[in-house]
């Protein structure tokens, strides 16, 4: 017998030899039914009870499949850290390796609920993704962001996720501060802004509600905003580039949104530098009574006396033959707010119809 | 650009008397469109003259019914944000926003989403008094946000009553859903913080492929031969409660294929005040039930289900087939239980778990826009 154990002992040794080199991801597992330990994860039947403790266990390009059910704050005693419960240092869950953390079941089945918590999955590591369509999580609490992707996490993509929070200063369901990011497919709704990028992001087929910005490009120098829905918001998008190449705006549809539309605005213009808006839906903003300007599905405002902001908005359906009073939205002129420089805005060639523009169905 | 438009309202005025025309002499069903660009008026709906409200379309319906309303993406309800209704364009004013009396289809073009019914100050977002009606499906609901009731089934009886695709957000009182109807069909909605997220109390209803999170119960079953059907419970304080209360025969017809899973308090609640003589039997297959109960106190802690029968006829529950955290069956954690400490009444309680099942059972909530 003891023979056989140092016969496996030495195979084990020699296995473990030929399997380290290659360093090949690993897939770990957590579930509601799990139990946290230092060597949870791997195999399927002992999955961890926590991602936190399964991030812990992961290697750099491991892949965390997470069960359906809650996860956070389990006992309901308002800290996290007890056992089973999420323990991050700064955010709920702190993603500091680059990790493909994914749900089993989808947003509607796996819930996150970070509280009070300054965020939800707070991400330092580059190339991490949270969520694939059909693959992301519920993501919801009361303060700061359910996904932050600090300057660190350059290349992150957040996909698939349902993420929510209240509308107030300070909040935004998915703030993307880091380069390069990608936001794909989400719902996000309530919050300052719904999902807030920066430069060279991308965001793609996400609808962005309830929030006072839906869209909110703070810095949006090269970023690509496509194909997204824009509704029941203040406003529908917030675009603002400081430099050169502007931002790209394309194939969006805003609608409902109570105070306006797109709302463009340069606190300090760079010479020659122009916005793109086109082939968008632009319908049914600015209806609230309060709305100044009303009834803008564009609004530009130029802060610097120096150089004119131009904007061109060619070729967008403005819920009519062209962009007016109701019932089209309308664009340039009354919805042009003088900051004290020069707005410069074209509609031409506007759109005879609505660009078909339909997010992807979610779990 | 005046010019334009009096040239441009003019032929639209011509064209719609065609519409119009066409529209009326059809003898099969019409559909009309309510779009964020439209206008009410008697002859709205046709496309290019769309209405702007449901209920504007509503109003020119056949009142004998077969016509469906299709709803653009966009905001319905209180567009003005004064915080009530009955404004130009506004849905109606008193106490329901979408009040529903007539057989129709009422669904969205972009799902729920897109397509946000925003109804403050009034009782709830949809009423419905009639049948078949249809409000909402898959992929083609609405999103309900600031009413009370979120749709509101009135406790009369009408044939084929379907309420799918929706998503309604509560702010932790009243219903998400509420049906007093028989025969109706709650599918593929998500309902989100509410007191109770489907109320259900008609008899034969059939609740499937529902999501229903945040609320103190998520699903409630009081009625007799009701189906529950491949629904998620999360999030819930109680993720299922099932009122035996005076029922004179099962409540439950079918309860299969649902995950029950991270309920604060308890997965499911069994409650059977005043059973039949010789009691009842409530049969739960092929069921998830794992992390519930893990919040402290606990009602106790760890119960997949909790039974309490204070009457002293047998309340017997057959739960074969399920799969309860780990593959030997109900018990303490990472197991969730049944039975001890979680049966909380003083009358007889059988609880039939014999036979469980060793895995997690896959239930995927239907994809929807």
């Amino acid at each position: 017998m003891e023979c056989s154990n140092v016969f496996y002992a030495g195979m084990m040794v020699a296995t473990i030899a030929l399997v380290s080199p290659a360093a090949a991801a690993t897939t770990l597992n957590v579930a509601n039914y799990g139990v946290d330990s230092g060597a949870c994860g791997p195999v399927l039947g002992t999955p961890c009870r926590s991602i936190s403790q399964a991030i812990t266990n992961a290697m750099a390009g491991d892949t965390i499949l997470v069960g359906p059910g809650r996860y956070g704050d389990l006992d309901g005693n308002g800290s996290l850290g007890g056992t089973g419960e999420e323990s991050g240092a700064t955010g709920m869950i702190d993603v500091n390796k680059t990790l493909i953390i994914l749900s089993t079941m989808g947003a509607s089945a796996t819930v996150v609920d970070y509280g009070l918590v300054s965020a939800g999955f707070y991400v330092t590591a580059p190339d991490v993704v949270i969520g694939s369509v059909n693959k992301g999580f519920t993501i919801s609490g009361d303060s700061g962001a359910g996904i932050n992707l600090t300057g660190t996490a350059s290349g992150a993509t957040v996909a698939g996720n349902f993420v929510s929070a209240v509308q107030v200063p300070g909040t935004f369901p998915i703030y993307m501060n880091a380069p390069s990011a990608v936001a794909r497919d989400n719902r996000a709704r309530g919050g300052f802004g719904a999902l807030l990028t920066k430069a060279g992001a991308v965001a793609e087929r996400n609808v962005l509600s309830g929030a006072l910005f839906g869209l909110y490009a703070v810095t949006a120098d090269g970023a690509t905003l496509q194909k997204n829905v824009a509704v029941d918001n203040d406003y529908g998008s917030y675009v603002s580039s400081t430099s050169a190449p502007p931002a790209v705006f394309t194939r969006n549809l805003l609608t409902g949104n109570h105070l306006g539309g797109l709302y463009v605005l340069q606190l300090t213009t760079p010479p020659a530098l122009t916005d793109v808006a086109t082939g968008n839906n632009f319908y049914g903003n600015g209806d609230y009574a309060s709305a100044s300007p009303s009834n803008c599905g564009l609004i530009v405002e130029n802060n610097d006396g120096t150089n004119a902001l131009a904007v061109t908005a060619d070729g967008n359906y403005w819920g009519d033959v062209a962009p007016g009073p109701n019932p089209a939205d309308n664009a340039a002129g009354p919805c042009n707010v003088t900051g004290g420089g020069v707005e410069n805005v074209t509609t031409a060639s506007p759109a005879a119809a609505e660009f078909k523009i339909l997010p992807k169905a979610l779990r | 650009m005046k010019v334009c438009i009096v040239t441009r309202n003019i032929v639209a005025a011509t064209a719609l008397l065609g519409a119009v025309a066409a529209w009326n002499s059809a003898a099969g069903a019409a559909k009309l469109y309510v779009a964020n660009n439209g206008f009410d008026s008697g002859s709205c709906g046709p496309i290019g003259f769309e209405c702007r409200s449901i209920t504007g379309a509503l109003a020119n319906a056949n009142v004998l019914g077969g016509d469906t309303i299709i709803v653009g993406p966009g905001r319905y309800g209180d567009i003005d944000g004064d915080g009530f209704l009955g404004g130009i364009g506004e849905e109606m004013s008193g106490a329901w926003a979408i009040y529903v009396s007539i057989p129709v289809k009422i669904v969205s073009s972009h799902g729920a989403a897109s397509t946000i019914i925003d109804a403050p100050g009034s009782f709830g977002g949809a009423y419905i008094e009639s049948g078949p009606i249809v409000f909402g499906k898959a992929s083609k609901g609405f999103t309900i946000v600031n009413a009370n009731y979120g749709v509101f089934v009135s406790n009369s009886s009408f044939p084929k009553v379907k309420i799918g695709g929706n998503v309604i957000l509560g702010d932790g009182s009243t219903f998400g859903i509420y049906s007093g109807f028989d025969g109706t069909s709650i599918a593929n909605n998500r309902v989100v913080n509410h007191d109770t997220g489907i109320d259900s109390e008609g008899n034969g209803n059939s609740i499937k492929n529902n999501v229903a999170t945040g609320s103190s119960i998520g699903i409630y079953v009081y009625g007799e031969k009701v189906k529950v059907k491949k629904n998620l419970t999360i999030l819930n304080e109680i993720g299922v409660y099932i009122d035996d209360g005076f029922a004179t025969t099962n409540s439950l017809s079918a309860f299969s294929g649902n995950s029950i899973v991270g309920n604060l308090d308890a997965g499911m609640w069994i409650e059977a005040v005043g059973l039949p003589s010789g009691g009842l039997t409530e049969k739960l297959k092929g069921n998830n039930f794992f992390g519930n109960g893990d919040r402290l106190p606990g009602p106790p802690l760890n119960c997949a289900i909790i039974t309490s029968n204070p009457s002293t006829e047998p309340l017997n529950v057959v739960a074969q087939n399920n799969f309860w955290g780990v593959a030997a069956g109900p018990g303490a954690n990472p197991a969730y239980a049944v039975g001890g400490a979680c049966n909380l009444g003083t009358g007889p309680v059988t609880i039939d778990t014999t036979v469980a099942r060793p895995t997690e059972a896959k239930v995927k909530a239907k994809p929807m826009r």
